[in-house]
C-alpha cells in the first residue's frame, strides 16, 4: 500500500484518529500546503543564498513548528514568514561572523 | 485526562515504525495509546523522532530543491515523518494539565529537583502549560506565578539537548522566560525580571521565526517597560506587537495589545489618543472574552475622564453598567470601578461624593490590608479635602498612616515620599500640589522599587 492510501485509511480510521481531532490538518491539506510554499520557498532560498543543509534545517524547523501551530490562521503565510525570519537571521549572523558584504 | 498507564505500552519497535510513518493504517492502536497522554510513550517517539531528524532533513533538502515536481514518495515520506512530530506535540499536550497537577501537588522542594530530573516531566507541552499557569496565576497570586514560571523555564532550557526542533524549543524557552520576567514584574522584582526578559528575547532571535511568539514576548516586553517608566521602550515594544497582530493575529489578541499600548499612553499623558486605540480594542476583543472587555471598558472611561471629558466618562460608564453586573464580580474590578466613580466625581466637583467613595476605599483596603492600595486611597481623599481647604481633616489622615511605615508591603523609595506628605499634613503644610505629586509618583511605582520620588 503506498504512502498516500495508508494515510488516507487511518484518518478515517473509527474511533482513534478521527474521533480524537487528530491530526490538525488532513493529508491533502498539508500536502496542498507543501506545494503552495515550495516555490517561494526556493525563490528565498536563492535570494538568500542558502545552501542546501541549511535549506533542508531551516524547512524542517519550519514545517514542524507550523503543524504544531493550533491557531486557525492563515499557514501558507505563517511558513513563508517563518522561513524568510530564519533566512534573514542566518544572513545577519554570517554577516556579523565574516563582516559586512559589500 | 490522566497520563495513561492502564494501557499496553507500545514497542519501540512500533514507535519505530510511527516515527517514520504516522498514518500508517495498522498503528491504529499505538496512535490511540499516545493519544490518551502516555509520557513514556511519547519520551520514547521523540527520542526516535530525534534520531531521525537527518532523514527528515534529507527529504525535506530534496523536496525543496529537486527542480522537478517531487516525485508522490518523497512527499509522502515526509509528510508522515511531519505528522509524527504532530503526533508526539499532541500526545504531550493531552498529559501536559495532569502532569503539571501530579508536579505541583508535591512539596516545593522537590518539584524543581524532580522537573530537571524524572524522564516523566520532560516534555514541550508540559513548559508551555506551566508558562501559561504562570501567566493566569499573577492576578491572584504573583509568587505562585514567580515558582511555576522558574519550573516551566527550567524545564524549557533543557528542550533543544532533549532533541526537539531547535526553533520550537528556543520559541518555548521565549515564552517560558517571558512568563516568568512577567511574573517577577508583577512581583515588583524588576531587576530579575529585566534579566529574566533578556532570556526571552535572545530566545525569540534564536526562534522558529512565529511572528506570534515575538509578539507575545513584545507584548511582555511593553508590560515590564511600562513599570520601569521607560514609556518610550513600552511604546516601541507594543506597537510592534500591534504591528506583528494585524498581520498574523488573532483579532483577540490585536485588542489586547491595543488596550495595553493605551493604558501605557493613558500614563504616560497621551489620554485622547489613548481614547481612540481603547474604543478599536473593545471593537476586537471577543464577545467571551468578556473581562478583557469590561476591563477595556473601564480603561476607556478612564482615558476619557483624564482628557477632560468627564461627561463623557460617566455617560460610558452608565452604558457600560449591564456588562458591570455580568462580568465585573470580582473584588478586584469592584474596587477600580470605586476608584473610577471617584475620580469622575473630582472632575465634576463632586466634593462630598469624591470624599464619600474615597473613605470607602480606604476602608476597604484597611480590612484587606491593603497597604500600598490604603496609601493611594488617603493621598486621593487628601487631594479632595485640601481642595475644600480642610487642612485639619488631612492632619488627621497622617496620624492614621502612621501603621503603614511598619509595612513591608511598600517599598523604602515609596515610605520616603509618604514620609514626605505625612510630615507636611502633621505639620498643616501640605498642598494640592505635593499631594498629587507624591500620588503620581506613588502610581508610577507600584511595582518598581527603584524608582525615587523626583525632587
Amino acid at each position: 500500500m503506498d504512502g498516500i492510501f495508508s494515510r488516507t485509511d487511518s484518518h478515517d480510521e473509527p474511533g482513534t484518529v478521527t474521533e480524537n481531532r487528530w491530526p490538525p490538518v488532513s493529508p491533502e491539506e498539508l500536502e496542498a500546503l507543501l506545494h503552495a510554499v515550495r516555490p517561494r520557498i526556493q525563490e528565498l532560498a536563492a535570494r538568500f543564498g542558502l545552501s542546501g543543509p541549511d535549506v533542508a534545517r531551516i524547512t524542517r524547523d519550519v514545517a514542524v513548528m507550523v503543524l504544531h501551530d493550533r491557531n486557525p490562521g492563515d499557514r501558507e503565510r505563517l511558513f513563508v514568514t517563518a522561513f524568510e525570519r530564519q533566512a534573514e537571521r542566518l544572513r545577519l549572523e554570517r554577516e556579523s561572523d565574516d563582516g559586512p558584504i559589500h | 485526562m490522566a497520563p495513561s498507564t492502564d494501557h499496553r505500552h507500545a514497542s519501540e519497535e512500533e514507535l519505530r515504525r510511527l516515527a517514520g510513518a504516522a498514518l500508517d493504517a495498522t498503528l491504529g492502536a499505538v496512535r490511540s495509546h499516545l493519544l490518551e497522554g502516555c509520557p513514556r510513550c511519547a519520551g520514547e517517539l521523540r527520542r526516535l523522532l530525534a534520531e531521525e531528524a537527518d532523514a527528515l532533513g534529507r527529504l525535506t533538502a530534496a523536496w525543496v530543491l529537486s527542480e522537478e515536481e517531487p516525485a508522490p514518495r518523497l512527499v509522502a515520506g515526509m509528510t508522515d515523518r511531519l505528522y509524527a512530530w504532530s503526533l508526539l506535540f499532541e500526545a504531550e499536550e493531552r498529559a501536559a494539565g495532569d502532569l503539571a497537577d501530579e508536579l505541583l501537588r508535591l512539596p516545593s522542594a522537590e518539584r524543581a529537583d524532580l522537573a530537571r530530573e524524572s524522564w516523566r516531566y520532560r516534555s514541550m507541552a508540559l513548559a508551555r502549560h506551566l508558562a501559561e499557569r504562570a501567566r493566569a496565576a499573577v492576578f491572584d497570586d504573583p509568587g505562585q506565578a514567580v515558582e511555576l514560571g522558574r519550573l516551566a523555564a527550567a524545564m524549557a532550557d533543557r528542550l533543544a539537548e532533549l532533541g526537539y526542533p531547535a526553533g520550537l524549543a528556543h520559541d518555548t524557552r521565549a515564552l517560558a522566560w517571558g512568563a516568568l520576567a512577567n511574573a517577577l514584574r508583577v512581583d515588583s522584582d524588576l531587576l530579575e525580571a529585566d534579566r529574566a526578559m533578556a532570556v526571552a528575547t535572545g530566545a525569540v532571535r534564536a526562534g522558529s521565526g512565529h511572528p506570534l511568539v515575538e509578539a507575545e514576548v513584545l507584548s511582555l516586553v511593553g508590560s515590564l517597560r511600562r513599570d520601569q517608566v521607560r514609556y518610550d521602550e513600552a511604546r516601541r515594544g507594543l506597537e510592534r506587537a500591534v504591528e506583528v497582530y494585524q498581520q498574523h493575529g488573532p483579532q483577540g489578541l490585536l485588542g489586547r495589545a491595543l488596550l495595553k499600548l493605551a493604558q501605557v499612553l493613558t500614563q504616560d499623558g497621551e489620554s485622547e489618543r489613548a481614547v481612540e486605540l481603547l474604543k478599536e480594542a473593545r471593537g476586537l476583543l471577543p464577545e467571551e472574552d468578556g473581562r478583557m472587555r469590561l476591563l477595556a471598558g473601564y480603561s476607556l472611561a478612564v482615558a476619557l475622564n483624564d482628557a477632560g471629558r468627564a461627561s463623557e466618562a460617566r455617560s460610558y460608564v452608565e452604558e457600560l453598567e449591564p456588562e458591570y453586573k455580568r462580568f465585573g464580580g470580582d473584588p478586584w474590578m469592584a474596587q477600580r470601578w470605586s476608584w473610577l466613580a471617584g475620580w469622575i466625581a473630582v472632575s465634576h466637583g463632586e466634593s462630598d461624593q469624591a470624599e464619600r467613595l474615597f473613605r470607602e476605599l480606604r476602608q476597604g483596603c484597611a480590612e484587606r490590608e491593603s497597604a500600598y492600595e490604603y496609601a493611594l486611597a488617603t493621598l486621593e481623599l487628601a487631594c479632595v479635602l485640601l481642595d475644600q481647604g480642610k487642612v485639619d481633616e488631612v492632619g488627621a489622615l497622617a496620624e492614621e498612616m502612621v501603621p503603614l511605615f511598619a509595612s513591608r508591603r511598600i517599598h523604602r523609595h515609596a515610605l520616603a515620599a509618604l514620609a514626605l506628605f505625612q510630615a507636611a499634613a502633621a505639620g498643616r503644610r501640605a498642598t494640592t500640589e505635593l499631594t498629587r505629586r507624591v500620588l503620581r509618583y506613588l502610581e508610577r511605582a507600584r511595582n518598581n522599587p527603584h524608582l525615587k520620588l523626583s525632587p
